[in-house]
C-alpha cells in the first residue's frame, strides 16, 4: 500500500507539470494582454512596454515558464497578480479559499447528509411510493441549476419573508486552522441559503448514485451467500452491501470535494460571497496569468489528492481491491 | 389426416410462425421497458415538445428575440407581454422560445462530438489493443487529470478573442466567420465536443474489449471479413447501444455548461437569447422585478428534467441488472 501510494504520488508530478504547462502557454496564446486597459482607458505604449518588462513578459515563453517553477517549486510563491496591483496569488488564495472552503465542506455535509440516507432508503424499499418520491426529488434536484435555485431563495427567504441576508459572508479572517470559521448566528444566517444553492446539487447526485449503486450490490452473489447463511438482513445491508455500495459515490466525491472546496463561481457571484470561485473565472478575462494559473494549479493538486484519497478508500471499502 | 387434426397442425403451424415472428431483440426488450417507464415517456414527449418549439420558434413567439421596444422596457405579465420584458422591452416569452434553440443545439452537437471522438478513439483503442491501446487509454488517463471546466473558460475566452480580432489564417478565417452567424455557437460546440470525450471512450473500449472475442467475430473474421467490415458491421451496432444511453444522461451537462457559460458571460453572442444569459440578466434584477427570470429558469429546469428521465429511463431499460423484480 505504501509503495502504491508512493508511485502515485510521483505521478502526480508529471500530470501537475503538464496542466501547469498547458495553462500557462494556452493563456498566453489568448490575443490580448493584461495591460492593455485599465478600467476603460488603454496605456499608453511606453507603459505598457516597461510593465512587461518588470513581469519578464517580453521574454520567451520557455524562460517565463522555467522562472515560474523555479519560484513555486522553491519559493512556494505564484507570483503577483496582474490586476490587483501590490498582491500575490498567494495572498489572494489565502484570503479567499477559506470562505471557498467554508461553504465548501457545509455544502458537501448537507449533500451526504440528505443524499447518503435518501439514496439507501429508496434502494431497500425499491419501487415503492417511497423509492419513487425520493428518486422523483433526486432526480428535481439534479435538474435546478444552481443559476436558478440560488436566485429562487433569495427571492423567497430574503426578499419576501426577510429570513436571512440576501447576499455576503458571515466570518472573516482570522479562522481556527486557517479555515474554520466562529459557528454563531450571523455565520449561519449567512451561511444557509449558500448552502442549500449548493447543497441540493450534491445531495441529489449523491442520492441517485447510492440507489443504483446499492441497488447493484445487494443483487451480488455474495449478498445471497450472506443472507443463505442466515445473517440477519440489517447485518447483511450495513456490512456486506452498504460498504461495497459505496465505491461509485466515494468515487464522484472525490472531484466533487476538489470542485466545491477550491469554491463555485455561480454560487458565490449570486451570492456576494468573496471566495475563490470569481478568480478561477475573472483572471482569464483579465488575461491575469499568474492568477489564472495558481488556482488551477491549486485546484489540480486538490483534485489529484482527493482521487488519491478515493482510491484508498476503495481498498477500505472493499477488501477484494489490493493495491501492491 | 382429419380436418380437425389439419386445423390444429395449422394452428400449431401459425403460433410457431408468430413465435418466430414476435422474436425477443435485446433492442425490443429495452424499448418495451422504456415505454412502461412513465418518467421516461413524459421526458422523451417533452424534449420532442421542445425541440418543435425550437424548430417553430419563428412561427410561434410572439415577437422576435431582439425586437427591442425601450418603452416596455421592463413591462410586467401582461397581456401584451405573457412573460414580461425585459430591460430593452423585449419580449421574455419569446426570448425563451428561441432560447430553446441553443440549449437544444449544444445539446444534441456538442454531445454527438463527443460520442463521435469518444467511439472512434475507443474503439481504435480496444480494437487494435497492444501499444496503441496502452498509449491512447494513459492519454486518456492523463487528461482526466485536466479540470474540464477552466479549460472550457479558457478555450471560450480565446474563441472569444479570435473572433473579435479575426484571423486570416486558411481554415480559422471561415470558421470564425460560421461562429459570428450562428452566434457564437460554433466554439462552444467545440469547446466542450473536444474536451468531454474521455468517458465516451472508456465506454467504447470496454465494449469493444468484451465483443471482439465473441463466437459471430471469429465467425465473421472466418468467411473472410476484413478489420472495416468487422468494426462498422459487427462492432459497433454493439458499442453505439451503451455510449447513447451514456450521452443521453451527460445532456443535462451540457445544457448547464452552455447555461454557466452564458452565465458568466462567455456564451453565445447579443442578442441571441440563451436561457443562462436570461437567467443572469434576471437574477440582477430580481428585487425589483422578479418575473424576468421565471419564464427562463423553468424552461431551463423541465428541459434539463425531461431528459434526466429519458435519460434514465434508457439506462435502465438497456441494463437489466437494474430492473426490479
Amino acid at each position: 500500500m505504501t509503495r502504491y501510494i508512493i508511485r502515485r504520488i510521483l505521478w502526480f508530478i508529471p500530470v501537475l507539470l503538464a496542466i501547469v504547462m498547458a495553462t500557462f502557454v494556452f493563456v498566453r496564446a489568448i490575443p490580448g494582454g493584461p495591460f492593455d486597459f485599465v478600467g476603460d482607458k488603454s496605456l499608453p505604449p511606453s507603459v505598457v512596454a516597461n510593465l512587461k518588462a518588470k513581469y519578464h513578459l517580453n521574454e520567451p515563453v520557455w524562460k517565463q515558464f522555467a522562472r515560474y517553477l523555479y519560484d513555486v517549486v522553491i519559493k512556494q510563491d505564484l507570483g503577483p497578480s496582474y490586476r490587483y496591483r501590490g498582491r500575490t496569488v498567494n495572498e489572494i488564495i489565502r484570503d479567499a479559499l477559506p470562505i471557498s472552503t467554508q461553504l465548501g465542506l457545509l455544502s458537501l455535509l448537507l449533500g451526504l447528509a440528505i443524499g447518503l440516507p435518501a439514496g439507501i432508503i429508496a434502494a431497500l424499499k425499491q419501487n415503492t411510493a417511497i423509492d419513487y418520491g425520493s428518486t422523483f426529488v433526486a432526480i428535481l434536484g439534479v435538474s435546478i441549476p444552481n443559476i436558478v435555485l440560488g436566485p429562487l431563495l433569495i427571492w423567497i427567504f430574503a426578499l419576501k419573508l426577510n429570513w436571512f441576508p440576501v447576499a455576503r459572508w458571515g466570518a472573516q479572517a482570522p479562522f481556527f486552522l486557517g479555515f474554520l470559521p466562529v459557528p454563531n448566528l450571523t455565520f449561519w444566517k449567512y451561511a444557509i441559503l449558500p448552502t442549500i444553492t449548493l447543497g441540493t446539487g450534491l445531495s441529489a447526485s449523491i442520492a441517485r448514485l447510492t440507489r443504483a449503486s446499492l441497488l447493484q450490490t445487494i443483487r451480488e452473489d455474495y449478498i445471497r451467500t450472506a443472507r443463505a447463511k442466515g445473517l440477519a438482513e440489517r447485518v447483511v445491508i450495513v456490512r456486506h452491501a452498504l460498504k461495497n455500495s459505496m465505491i461509485p459515490v466515494v468515487t464522484i466525491l472525490g472531484p466533487m470535494f476538489a470542485m466545491v472546496v477550491t469554491g463555485t463561481f455561480t454560487t458565490e457571484q449570486i451570492f456576494g460571497i468573496p471566495g475563490l470561485g470569481k478568480h478561477f473565472v475573472t483572471s482569464v478575462g483579465n488575461r491575469d496569468y499568474p492568477v489564472v494559473v495558481g488556482t488551477t494549479l491549486l485546484y489540480s493538486v486538490f483534485l489529484v489528492i482527493a482521487n488519491l484519497l478515493v482510491d484508498i478508500t476503495y481498498a477500505w471499502l472493499d477488501p477484494r481491491i489490493r493495491y501492491d | 389426416m382429419s380436418a380437425a387434426e389439419k386445423a390444429a397442425m395449422r394452428e400449431k403451424a401459425r403460433i410457431a410462425f408468430e413465435g418466430t415472428r414476435r422474436e425477443r431483440t435485446p433492442w425490443g426488450d429495452a424499448m418495451r421497458q422504456l415505454l412502461k417507464n412513465r418518467a421516461a415517456v413524459a421526458g422523451g414527449i417533452f424534449v420532442i415538445f421542445v425541440v418543435l418549439v425550437a424548430i417553430l420558434a419563428d412561427v410561434i413567439a410572439p415577437y422576435h428575440f431582439a425586437e427591442v421596444h425601450f418603452a416596455d422596457s421592463y413591462a410586467a405579465p401582461g397581456a401584451k407581454y405573457l412573460a414580461g420584458a425585459d430591460y430593452l422591452g423585449r419580449d421574455i416569452l419569446s426570448r425563451t422560445i428561441y432560447g430553446s434553440r441553443v440549449s437544444l443545439a449544444v445539446a444534441f452537437v456538442a454531445s454527438t462530438v463527443s460520442l463521435v471522438i469518444g467511439i472512434v478513439v475507443g474503439m481504435v483503442s480496444g480494437y487494435a489493443g497492444g501499444r496503441v491501446d496502452n498509449l491512447l487509454m494513459r492519454l486518456v488517463d492523463f487528461l482526466y487529470g485536466f479540470p474540464f471546466l477552466i479549460f472550457v473558460i479558457l478555450l471560450q475566452v480565446y474563441f472569444k478573442a479570435l473572433s473579435r480580432r479575426g484571423s486570416n489564417l486558411f481554415i480559422v478565417g471561415p470558421l470564425i466567420e460560421l461562429n459570428n452567424r450562428m452566434g457564437g455557437l460554433l466554439f462552444i460546440f467545440i469547446a466542450m465536443g473536444f474536451l468531454d470525450w474521455l468517458q465516451m471512450a472508456r465506454i467504447a473500449r470496454g465494449q469493444v474489449l468484451s465483443y471482439k472475442q465473441k463466437e459471430f467475430v471469429e465467425a465473421a473474421r472466418m468467411v473472410g471479413a476484413g478489420d472495416a467490415r468487422i468494426i462498422f458491421r459487427h462492432l459497433l451496432p454493439n458499442v453505439l447501444g451503451p455510449c447513447i444511453v451514456s450521452e443521453t444522461l451527460a445532456i443535462p451537462g451540457y445544457i448547464f455548461t452552455e447555461a454557466f457559460l452564458s452565465f458568466i458571460g462567455l456564451g453565445v453572442d447579443a442578442p441571441t437569447p440563451s436561457w443562462g444569459i436570461m437567467i443572469s440578466e434576471g437574477y440582477t434584477g430580481l428585487r425589483s422585478y422578479p418575473y424576468l427570470i421565471m419564464a427562463p429558469a423553468v424552461a431551463l429546469v423541465l428541459t434539463v428534467l425531461a431528459f434526466n428521465f429519458l435519460g434514465d429511463g434508457l439506462r435502465d431499460a438497456f441494463d437489466p441488472r437494474l430492473r426490479g423484480e
